[in-house]
């Protein structure tokens, strides 16, 4: 069969090409949805209520997990820059930092500000579920199962999408305190990395877009990671 | 530990080389086999042998890069288990999508069936994959070589789903333009 002849042939590619493929960054994050999630609590500080975003297309399931779409509400000038920058990579397969099922890593970024901030704020992280070595796609029924079971053990969970252009992307990002950072919750079958979201997309950092990230007070309404007192 | 380290103790027949090859890139082959496969079993079987095979073949090899030398041989050998079992029963990995897509690039009007000279070939696809950017050229390897799924590779590279499938269409064509133009008999 000759596909099998070309499948074989493919093997022997230039090893740099090989390399290539699997390095670290090669993900292009969407770094747009800072501007809504800080456009959104620009609008819940002026409002001091979640209650505003069910007007606004976010859907509460009844496991309490919040769908966010970019049908978000926009507005300027709100960031709340924290870090000054994002060294952290994603882990990929290239290396020895796959998360193995079981286990869970923060990121370098996240693990510096849990010691500087502690219990004074909760952290918006995106949580990347890894199967076996490998990162599985957030709209997976591995991870919304994942979703369901941190809301049911109280994390503030939510399930992000995104459309620019043709791309669309989605998250799965949860509000934790440092507790239920340190000793996070694990499902026996999954691996996680839990970073700031924009860590991993070095190529995002060059545009104009300030590097932000959104910390917000511990104390704030714990329905809604997104009121800030 | 780095890989010269570990280069070194194959060649000193220390047999803890394997313990940390299997810890440094036992999730990256299993990765490979993983998809090639489509089942956990399987896929450790081929890692194991590809550790074998390894441990047998340095020295004499000098492998430049030992993780792309060692995916190679768990490709390999995942595929040649593929076809064995295939012989019997489709898998459920990502191959039959991936032959399904490499066999486009085959006319089916061609009943020809001259063996190609693999080493033209391999230098063929080498200079095509140089003229394309570099996202480009990553989705294609980890499509036909890694057998990624279209949803991993969108995951990866950040991409949706569908533009990663149209991406890969147009390559497959291109790939098949310039193999005719090379008088490759497709």
């Amino acid at each position: 069969m000759k596909e099998e002849n070309l499948f074989e042939a493919i093997n022997s590619i230039d090893e740099k090409y090989i390399s290539e493929a699997i390095k670290p960054n090669k993900r292009k994050a969407n770094i747009k949805w800072i501007k809504w999630v800080a456009a959104a609590a620009c609008l819940c500080v002026s409002v001091g209520s979640v209650i505003l975003f069910a007007d606004k297309k976010m859907q509460v399931t009844s496991n309490d997990i919040a769908y966010l779409t970019e049908d978000m509400p926009q507005a300027e000038g709100c960031y709340a820059p924290i870090l000054d920058r994002f060294d952290a990579e994603i882990p990929t397969i290239d290396n020895d930092m796959a998360i193995y099922n079981g286990h869970f890593v923060l990121s370098d970024s996240l693990s510096a500000a849990i010691d500087k901030y502690e219990n004074t704020v909760t952290y918006k992280v995106v949580v990347e579920v890894f199967k076996d070595g490998s990162v599985i796609g957030t709209d997976s029924p591995g991870v919304a199962s994942e979703e369901k079971r941190l809301a049911n053990e109280k994390y503030t969970v939510y399930h992000e999408k995104y459309k620019v252009g043709e791309n669309e992307s989605a998250y799965f990002t949860l509000c934790a305190n440092k507790e239920q950072l340190l000793k996070f919750s694990i499902n026996e079958e999954y691996g996680y990395y839990i970073c700031f979201y924009g860590e991993y997309s070095s190529l995002d950092r060059q545009t104009d877009q300030p590097d932000t990230q959104l910390i917000l007070p511990d104390n704030s309404d714990a329905s809604s990671m997104l009121s800030v007192k | 530990m780095d890989d010269k380290e570990i280069i070194q103790m194959f060649r000193e027949r220390d047999e803890s080389a394997l313990a940390a090859m299997s810890k440094k890139y036992g999730s990256y082959c299993f990765f490979i086999a993983r998809n090639i496969l489509g089942n956990q079993e399987d896929a450790e079987e081929c890692i194991n042998d590809a550790y074998l095979n390894l441990w047998n073949s340095i020295p004499p090899a000098e492998p430049e890069v030992l993780s792309v030398y060692l995916g190679k041989i768990v490709r390999n050998l995942s595929f040649n288990l593929y076809k064995k079992k295939t012989a019997k029963k489709r898998g459920c990995g990502q191959i039959p999508a991936v032959l399904d897509e490499l066999s486009e690039l085959i006319s089916d009007a061609s009943t020809t069936e001259s063996k190609w000279n693999e080493k033209l070939l391999i230098e063929s696809i080498n200079e095509f994959l140089a003229m394309l950017p570099e996202k480009k050229r990553t989705i294609f390897v980890l499509r036909y070589w890694y057998s990624c799924s279209i949803k991993e590779i969108a995951k990866k590279i950040g991409m949706a789903d569908n533009t990663v499938a149209v991406q890969l269409k147009r390559l497959r064509v291109k790939l098949h333009n310039y193999l005719k133009e090379r008088d490759f008999e497709l």
